[in-house]
């Protein structure tokens, strides 16, 4: 063995204390490197250069490794806290419409002189062939059948049935109920009656009949309900005149009328519970052409 | 067949690949510690002195312990020099020392004594920085040094070794014995 014979082990030797020799040497504070040292860094220097860019390339690429499972967590997190932003931003929006719902009601309810039950739409007649609502309010609630269905928007409809906690409604736009109604506009005050119209019924538009042919009524004209009839109070806000004509004998006019209520959209309606005051007489006809009780 | 390369091409080729091993080893051990998130990084240089020092004797060990320490010295200490110089080239005065009694086939030789290598290097290199500098660099009593990070890294070292000790013997067979000698 190499290092076994003696003169080889004092080569081992004086490797070992020159090296320690350079440790010593090296290890205390210098100002500056040796000639060696400096050609060595000088040599070295572009490989460091090399290997710390190496080390950071790789470092840079294994942070992105590690980090785009963070990213991915974090989109993750943020995209069901997009999430559930929306949703309450949706919820936030219907409090406000709902808000600002009852906040119209609730003024309209302090102008009115009449008792009003307010009530929820709790279903409507999907198939629209009846055109009618379903309300959370039935005969407990002091419901009963023929009352007057409006909102602060208009009128809406009429008590058709009710039970024990919910009724329906017959909404004006069903040509079984005819409502007692006259334009707010002209001088003379001109009378029909609002029904529904089975032509236009996708338009959810109803029309005001039984006009005189010389009626002054004009398309932008505002329909109310008179004070004629024992179920609407006077004065509710029908809709507006949108077509003005003529029945095919000339004898009597008819307006087509846009109404004020979106029923599509209805959630909060009153019910009118106190009886309409009594006026001089004229018929309002329910669905199936019975009487409705007269109004003074 | 005739040869491909002339035997000095051979030899060369050897060289150079053992130099990429270990140019690759100094990358991945500057590289580890700033990718790794724990303390326990793999010293592919020590392994690769080790080995060959297994495998070369302990002449060739020295002569590679102290040329790989002393890039390590100037990578990694500079300006200090000597640690790794001395430390590394006394392991591959060990190993080669060791190699003369044991059969090199076998990876588990070699395996164990990368493990009892690294300890030692070590242990040797705390001493030796202690002793130079009066100062506790690892801010560790050596009990704890060697339990918490010495034993793992050997460990690891040990782990490493058997792919490592295979693919330099592999090399080497692949290039024939009567070349190893030129080595």
């Amino acid at each position: 063995m190499f290092f076994s014979k003696k003169k080889n082990k004092w080569i081992l030797a004086a490797v070992v204390i020159i090296l320690l020799l350079v440790i010593a040497y090296t290890g205390e504070k210098r100002e500056r490197l040796t000639f060696p040292e400096e050609i060595v860094m000088y040599l070295v220097a572009p490989a460091q250069d090399l290997f710390t860019s190496l080390g950071q390339n790789i470092q840079t690429f294994f942070a992105s490794i590690s980090q785009y499972r963070e990213i991915k967590e974090e989109n993750e997190r943020l995209r069901q806290k997009v999430s559930r932003v929306q949703e309450e931003m949706v919820d936030m929006e219907e409090i406000r419409q709902e808000n600002r719902r009852f906040r119209d009601m609730l003024d309209f309810k302090e102008k009115q002189e009449m008792e009003l039950l307010a009530a929820g739409v709790v279903a409507r007649d999907p198939t629209r062939w009846f055109d009618t609502l379903t309300l959370n309010r039935g005969y407990r609630h002091g419901v009963e059948v023929e009352m007057a269905v409006i909102t602060h928007r208009g009128v809406v409809g009429m008590v058709s049935s009710v039970s024990a906690n919910s009724s329906q409604v017959l909404l004006v736009t069903n040509p079984r109920l005819r409502i007692s109604a006259m334009s707010q506009d002209s001088r003379d005050p001109v009378l029909g009656f609002v029904e529904g119209r089975t032509d236009q019924r996708e338009h959810l538009r109803v029309k005001m009949d039984h006009m005189p042919p010389e009626a002054e009524i004009k398309p932008g004209d505002v329909i109310v309900t008179s004070n004629i009839g024992t179920i609407f109070p006077g004065g509710i806000y029908v809709g507006e005149v949108r077509e003005v004509d003529v029945d095919m004998f000339g004898l009597v006019k008819y307006a087509t009328i846009e109404p004020s209520v979106n029923f599509n959209r209805l959630e909060e309606v009153f019910i009118v519970t106190s009886p309409v005051q009594e006026e001089p007489r004229q018929e309002e006809h329910s669905a199936d052409g019975e009487d409705v009780p007269e109004e003074s | 067949m005739g040869r491909m390369f002339p035997k000095r091409v051979d030899i060369m080729f050897v060289y150079f690949l053992l130099g990429l091993i270990f140019f690759c080893g100094f990358v991945v051990e500057a590289v580890f510690f700033m990718v790794v998130p724990w303390n326990y990084i793999p010293s592919i240089t020590l392994i690769l002195v080790i080995c060959l020092g297994f495998m070369f004797g302990e002449v060739r060990g020295a002569l590679i312990g102290l040329a790989v320490g002393f890039v390590a010295d100037v990578l990694f200490v500079s300006p200090e020099l000597g640690y790794f110089s001395l430390s590394k080239m006394l392991m591959g005065i060990g190993a080669g020392l060791s190699g003369k009694e044991i059969y090199h086939e076998k990876t588990i030789a070699p395996v164990m004594l990368v493990f009892a290598g690294t300890l030692i290097h070590e242990i040797f290199v705390y001493l030796l920085l202690f002793l130079f500098t009066g100062e506790n660099i690892l801010n560790l009593p050596l009990e704890f040094a060697i339990t918490g990070l010495f034993l793992p890294r050997a460990f690891i070292n040990a782990l490493l070794a058997i792919p490592l000790y295979s693919l330099v013997w592999w090399l080497m067979q692949k290039r024939g014995k009567s070349r190893l000698k030129v080595l």
